[in-house]
């Protein structure tokens, strides 16, 4: 494929896009301009709100319902795809573009054999069912899906959040498109699974020579993938260059401060960041050794029905300290905190809480007397949907506060407010209902109700995937600060392990239910490694980070520890770092399989 | 670039205002639903107001004005038994809509109460629940109602209860549905992590985010209720014959009506006027409110 092409296959002009709400024109895209050549990756970058995904949208000849577009060209290949009819659109997205969507659980038909939706999207070629059959089976060959011929036959819900996403960029690659726009096609899936697809894309693009158009929010992302970026904000371009220039040497303030948001492997505490861009990080004050516990787990099973989603669990969480649970999706590190929150019963082993209020953890929530459940209480990631958007933010807050409390409604409406202040939230906004909120004062919200509880031990699961760069560290920043002023303790979920760095003490690796290394967080990350550890921290892909075209390099499996113990299932390399022992050969060694 | 002046960057303006009001004005900018609305809300009115509008009697017998036409006392002309034809029209519609609304409303609230509480349980009960409510289902409704009349009379209170049970299953089945929708969603699991009991968690967290699908479902079954409430007093099971009622109107008028086709045709069209209301009335809600009504399409 000739990848240097004169004419750009793309080329976006003064592109301004707006909706009409109540009378008034709302710009949600002002004045856009680029050009792709054929055989390159852009990648339009910005926060929630900056219009990326509506310029995306554009390239599909869509528009939002209610939005249209001000003034500007889009054109593919020199076709101006705002002027097509009917047909041409629908020749435009059975032919020339296809779209990766975020999330490809909600873009599948449920109700359908994925292969038939492969298959679905091979119908405008006009091929025979005998050709079709075979196209579908080497898509699926080629996006990796293993077993297709079983695999094709499954429903999507059958299947995981990577293999999903495989099938959706089989649907995409199934009409041979000119074009591919990525629409945040990793988020929301963890850093293994995101490593594994972005190389499949990448690799399919050069082979196939594709153009594509990717947003993200991830800067990483966009590191590891794309020639040029450009920066959006509220709607406006404010840089565009070169990828590899714009995430090392950004130029504009905006972007700088973006890059300065993201939470780096290297960083030995959490990030401070200024206005400026300029970021201080400020190192983790230890946990005393000999602090009490406020958790302590014993061999934890928790069964899924007849599957075993945490297979005997030993862990301890001290008081004041953060315990950062990391693994793919998959590796019962949700169940784990689920059943600490009381929402699955644990079938065997101990779960206690120490500490001022002492008990038993192994019964679900409503089984457990009520200063128990108070004293454990849980943050959702999805701020979206964590809070009840018929209620306004000062009821969520206060239910728990009257529930736990037994407080009268005024005092409850008082501490309401006091709760909101402390997440550093306008108690002005407890009038408001969620939707009028943004996904930050969400998530604030969402903190704030756990707090109500007056917890000691609070699980945190994902907090912060679902926020911006910028709005993740300043959530980071107010959980460390109720750490610190509650002394309180943390089960921290996340597979981001730039953000685990940041704020956890201390690490706990879980694999299929169980846990395979724990430690320290500074011993962790500076090894040795358990091998899936060791893929983990590899999968983190940092902007700064320069990614040479071709295949990731593949990881020698790191040696094991020199031997430092007698038991025969754990190396012991002391300071709390145990690593789970593992076959030099086989499954276990290669987690990439 | 900091989170509080990024706070809802595409409703600043709407902040403000109340969701109620907000909803208010939605919903008047809707035609469907404002006429649909307007039908009901009028047909209401004229049953309530019927004494004011008219000073005839609707049950009076007046052998010497039988059968007339319309003229300038009567209107529409008077019946076999000489009652002023409009008069029983704007009367007609207390017997039916009071039975209807009555009825409509034990459906909506067993219907709803019930398809919570399945939705959030799940499991066995659930499944057990929805097999008894789907054998109920197979029952045709007019068939139920009869059999029930003739046992148990035709009273108002065993039509108003015999209609819920005829109902109340196919609401089960529509609020379970969007109950479902909810009932995986953080904030009731928060509410479960709280350890709340089933009825709070129903009440708090979930009614009031189905509200607009049970209120679409008020009014669509509202017209299904209607229309059958009032076959049964065409086919003499439900109002008894002096009471001025549309259905019984049409009964007792349909053989004259090549003689009188406005005894018969006025109630027709008060009936029709009423039904096609309520149906407007669900159809622009729905749309509003973005309920999905392929659900409802049994």
């Amino acid at each position: 494929m000739n990848t240097e092409s004169t004419d750009p296959l793309v080329r976006v002009e003064n592109l301004s896009v707006a909706y009409t709400s109540e009378g008034t024109d709302v710009p949600v895209v002002r004045g856009v301009s680029f050009e792709v050549a054929a055989g390159r990756t852009l990648a339009v970058v910005g926060e929630s709100g900056s219009g990326k995904s509506t310029v995306a949208a554009t390239l599909l000849a869509h528009l939002r319902h209610g939005s249209r577009i001000t003034s500007g060209r889009v054109e593919l290949a020199g076709e101006d795809l705002f002027g097509l009819d009917r047909a041409g659109v629908r020749r435009l997205r059975a032919h020339d573009v296809a779209l990766v969507g975020q999330n490809a659980g909600h873009s599948l038909t449920p109700s359908m054999r994925v292969g038939a939706q492969i298959e679905e999207s091979l119908l405008p070629q006009r091929l025979s069912r005998r050709e079709r059959r075979a196209r579908v089976l080497s898509l699926a060959g080629k996006v990796g899906l293993p077993e297709p011929e079983r695999l094709l036959r499954r429903h999507p819900h059958q299947l995981s959040g990577g293999q999903q996403q495989r099938v959706a960029i089989a649907m995409a690659l199934a009409a041979r498109p000119r074009l591919l726009v990525l629409d945040e096609p990793t988020t929301s899936m963890d850093v293994v699974t995101q490593a594994r697809i972005l190389d499949l894309v990448a690799d399919l693009s050069r082979e196939l020579g594709l153009t594509s158009i990717l947003v993200s929010h991830d800067l990483g992302v966009v590191s590891r993938m794309a020639d040029e970026a450009l920066v959006m904000r509220e709607g406006a371009v404010v840089e565009q260059g070169r990828a590899q220039q714009v995430l090392t040497a950004p130029e504009h303030p905006y972007t700088r401060l973006l890059l300065a948001s993201v939470p780096r492997l290297e960083d030995r505490g959490l990030a401070e960041v200024d206005q400026d861009g300029t970021r201080t990080v400020r190192p983790r004050t230890p946990v005393p050794a000999d602090t009490p516990d406020a958790v302590s787990l014993q061999d934890v099973t928790v069964d899924h029905g007849s599957t075993r989603a945490v297979d005997g669990v030993t862990l301890r969480l001290r008081r004041g300290e953060v315990l950062a649970l990391v693994g793919e999706s998959g590796s019962g590190k949700s169940t784990l905190a689920w059943s600490l929150a009381g929402l699955h019963a644990s079938s065997g082993g101990h779960m206690l809480l120490h500490g001022p209020t002492e008990g038993d953890l192994a019964a679900t929530a409503r089984r457990r007397p009520l200063d128990v459940r108070r004293r454990v209480q849980l943050v959702f990631q999805n701020a979206d949907t964590s809070l009840n958007p018929r209620r306004i933010v000062r009821e969520a807050v206060r239910r728990p506060l009257r529930f736990f409390g037994g407080r009268s409604r005024r005092e409850a409406d008082r501490d309401a407010r006091t709760l909101l202040s402390d997440v550093a939230l306008d108690p002005d906004l407890s009038g408001r209902l969620p939707g009028q909120l943004s996904g930050g004062q969400r998530q604030r919200v969402g903190i704030a109700r756990a707090l109500a509880g007056d917890p000691q031990v609070v699980v945190a699961d994902e907090v912060t995937t679902a926020l911006d760069v910028s709005v993740q560290a300043s959530v980071l920043a107010l959980l460390e600060r109720l750490r610190e002023e509650r002394d309180l303790a943390f089960v921290f979920i996340s597979h981001d392990l730039a953000v685990v760095r940041g704020i956890a003490d201390r690490v706990a690796v879980l694999r299929h239910g169980r846990v395979v290394e724990e430690g320290p967080v500074e011993a962790v990350f500076s090894g040795p490694n358990h091998p899936y550890t060791r893929s983990l921290i590899d999968a983190v892909l940092d902007p700064s980070d320069t990614y040479a075209p071709g295949p990731a390099p593949s990881h020698r499996p790191p040696e094991p520890p020199p031997d430092t113990g007698d038991d025969p299932t754990w190396h012991d390399l002391g300071g709390g770092h145990r690593i789970r022992r593992w076959e030099e050969t086989g499954a276990e060694a290669s987690p990439d399989t | 670039m900091s989170e509080s002046n990024r706070n809802s960057p595409s409703t600043p303006n709407r902040a403000t205002a109340h969701p109620a009001g907000r909803s208010m004005r939605a919903l008047l900018r809707s035609r469907t639903a404002c006429v649909g609305l307007g039908l009901v809300l009028l047909h209401l009115a004229v049953a309530a107001l019927a004494p004011l509008l008219t000073s005839a009697s609707p049950t009076a017998n007046v052998p010497d004005d039988a059968l007339l036409g319309p003229g300038s006392d009567h209107w529409l002309g008077t019946d076999a038994l000489g009652r002023d034809v409009l008069t029983r029209v704007l009367y007609g519609g207390q017997y039916a809509l009071a039975v209807s609304f009555a009825a409509t409303a034990c459906a909506v609230a067993l219907g709803t109460v019930l398809g919570c509480a399945t939705a959030l349980k799940g499991g066995r009960t659930d499944g057990a629940l929805m097999r008894v409510l789907d054998a109920v289902l197979a029952i045709p409704p007019i068939l139920a109602l009869l059999v029930v009349v003739t046992v148990l009379g035709a009273g108002p209170l065993v039509i108003v209860l015999a209609v819920t049970l005829v109902y109340t299953p196919q609401v089960v089945r529509v609020v379970r549905a969007a109950a479902l929708g909810v009932a995986p969603l953080d904030y009731v699991t928060a509410a479960r992590a709280r350890g709340e009991r089933t009825l709070p968690i129903l009440l708090r967290e979930v009614l009031p985010n189905i509200v607009h699908v049970v209120a679409v479902e008020f009014a669509m079954r509202a017209s299904w209720v209607v229309l059958l409430i009032s076959s049964l007093s065409f086919l003499g099971f439900g109002a008894d014959p002096p009471t001025p009622d549309w259905g019984l109107m049409i009964s007792e008028n349909r053989t004259a009506m090549v003689v009188l086709p406005w005894a018969t045709l006025a109630p027709i069209i008060a009936l029709a006027t009423l039904v096609v209301g309520l149906n407007l009335s669900a159809d622009g809600l729905s749309r509003l409110w973005n309920v999905d009504r392929s659900e409802e399409a049994s």
